[in-house]
């Protein structure tokens, strides 16, 4: 039996009314992280009547997270996330059904975490992580629901939900991740509570809007919001064609989003020799990633020109191919590349000569 | 012509906007050759590339006038 009084006033909202209440009700989210993003989210979805919320995190409660992290006092410190999340949540609405579970989310565990749940919600903190749990969204077409932060900017937007023939996700945006170097985290990067909150905030009314079905939500369009000036901007994005990412449950399973996410040494070629040797048979082949115009140009051995932002169009010129060796001027390109093209070809030999052009040209 | 610039790359381009000379610059293409030319740090970093709201490939034609962005991934949570 629905609560009517309790959800009077978002009920009375002429765009809302008891109908969206009773698909709040007869729903589910999955909160994936507990922290800047999740604490928010969390109390804004729990109090809203949403039947079903379960929580995702194997961190404890630390000092430095209670200036943003709402959820928890002093006296949690040391005392695992979802534990005093559930407590907490369950005093502000014992109407809604909680579920913890305090472990990291892994390819092997995460399919059969989402796989109950109508809506998930992105408030992890690393590109690992936010790879893997968009890859498993996508293949078992799970909306999700994604937010971000980068110091006063954040970013928010809604993926697998098909609109006008199109489903995007996450790796139609940024089909491989960063390096670590380029993008630092919240620990690194700093963040205001106000902030966190504002961005946590807009996912949560995303989750809402989606499960309600009571407006139109960022279907195909990322939000861009800076706290500091209050500056906002939508930009829209379209379905690759070329997918990026595990195509079967199976591969995504074999798949090593750490590795993914990290310098895998195991993908190097370190010295002029190994190279040689490398290229020393018919099916391989070395492939320069810098741009057109960059020079100096590699005339004396079998080499391709594809600039990595042309990779994907050119993927059936790879083909012949078995063992594939990358090339950029400090090897970061080159990195790129591999975990680019492994996802494309997880049966090839795809490694990048670390030390770069000038190491060849030498 | 104006540019936006998202993340820790204002850090690159000392601020979150930036005039860039539009001379010779009719694609995505040539605006990354150009941006690369002048910050070659870039050519090292991941983002988007945003004509007019609307996230753009290499081939996209840029006309004057056009609102232009750039944006990396975020990860903090």
């Amino acid at each position: 039996m629905m609560n009517l009084e309790r959800y009077n006033r978002q009920i009375i909202l002429p765009d809302f009314g008891i109908s969206s209440q009773e698909k709040l009700l007869n729903s589910s989210v999955l909160v994936v992280g507990s922290g800047g993003l999740g604490c928010p989210a969390l109390q804004i979805l729990v109090s809203s009547g949403i039947g079903k919320i379960g929580i995702v995190d194997f961190d404890v409660v630390e000092i430095q997270n209670l200036h943003r992290q709402f959820l928890f006092d002093e006296k949690d410190i040391g005392f695992p996330k979802v534990i005093v999340a559930e407590k907490h949540l369950k005093n502000r609405n014992s109407e809604t059904e909680i579920e913890i579970f305090n472990e990291k989310i892994t390819t092997k565990n995460v399919i059969h975490l989402i796989e109950n749940y109508d809506v998930i919600a992105d408030c992890t903190d690393n590109f690992a992580t936010r790879y893997l749990l968009n890859d498993a969204c996508y293949l078992m077409k799970k909306p999700l629901v994604y937010a971000s932060l980068f110091r006063d900017e954040g970013q928010v937007s809604v993926f697998n939900v098909e609109k006008e023939d199109q489903m995007t996700n996450y790796r139609d945006l940024f089909p491989v991740p960063p390096n670590q170097s380029e993008v630092p985290n919240c620990n690194e990067a700093g963040v205001l509570p106000t902030h966190s909150a504002v961005i946590g905030t807009f996912q949560a009314n995303e989750v809402i809007k989606l499960l309600s079905g009571s407006a139109e939500t960022l279907i195909h369009q990322l939000l861009i919001f800076n706290t500091k000036n209050y500056q906002s901007k939508k930009i829209k994005f379209n379905e690759n064609q070329e997918k990026a990412g595990p195509k079967t449950i199976e591969e995504f399973q074999n798949f090593d989003y750490e590795e993914f996410c990290s310098l895998n040494k195991n993908d190097e070629i370190n010295s002029f020799s190994e190279l040689q040797s490398f290229l020393n048979h018919d099916k391989s082949i070395l492939i320069d990633v810098r741009e057109e115009d960059e020079q100096p140009k590699i005339i004396a051995m079998k080499i391709l020109e594809l600039p990595f932002g042309t990779l994907e169009e050119n993927l059936e010129r790879l083909n012949g191919y078995t063992s594939i060796c990358f090339v950029c001027v400090s090897g970061i390109r080159s990195q790129k590349a591999v975990k680019l093209l492994k996802n494309h070809f997880p049966d090839k030999e795809i490694k990048h000569f670390k030390s770069g052009i000038k190491s060849i040209l030498q | 012509m104006k540019l936006k610039i998202f993340g820790k790359l204002a850090d690159i381009f000392h601020g979150n906007e930036y005039d860039l000379d539009s001379e010779n610059v009719t694609s995505v293409l040539e605006l990354k050759v150009k941006l690369f030319e002048k910050f070659p740090e870039l050519k090292e970093s991941t983002f988007l590339i945003i004509v007019n709201g609307v996230k753009a490939n290499d081939s996209k034609i840029i006309s004057i006038p056009s609102e232009i962005a750039l944006l990396p991934p975020y990860s903090g949570g």
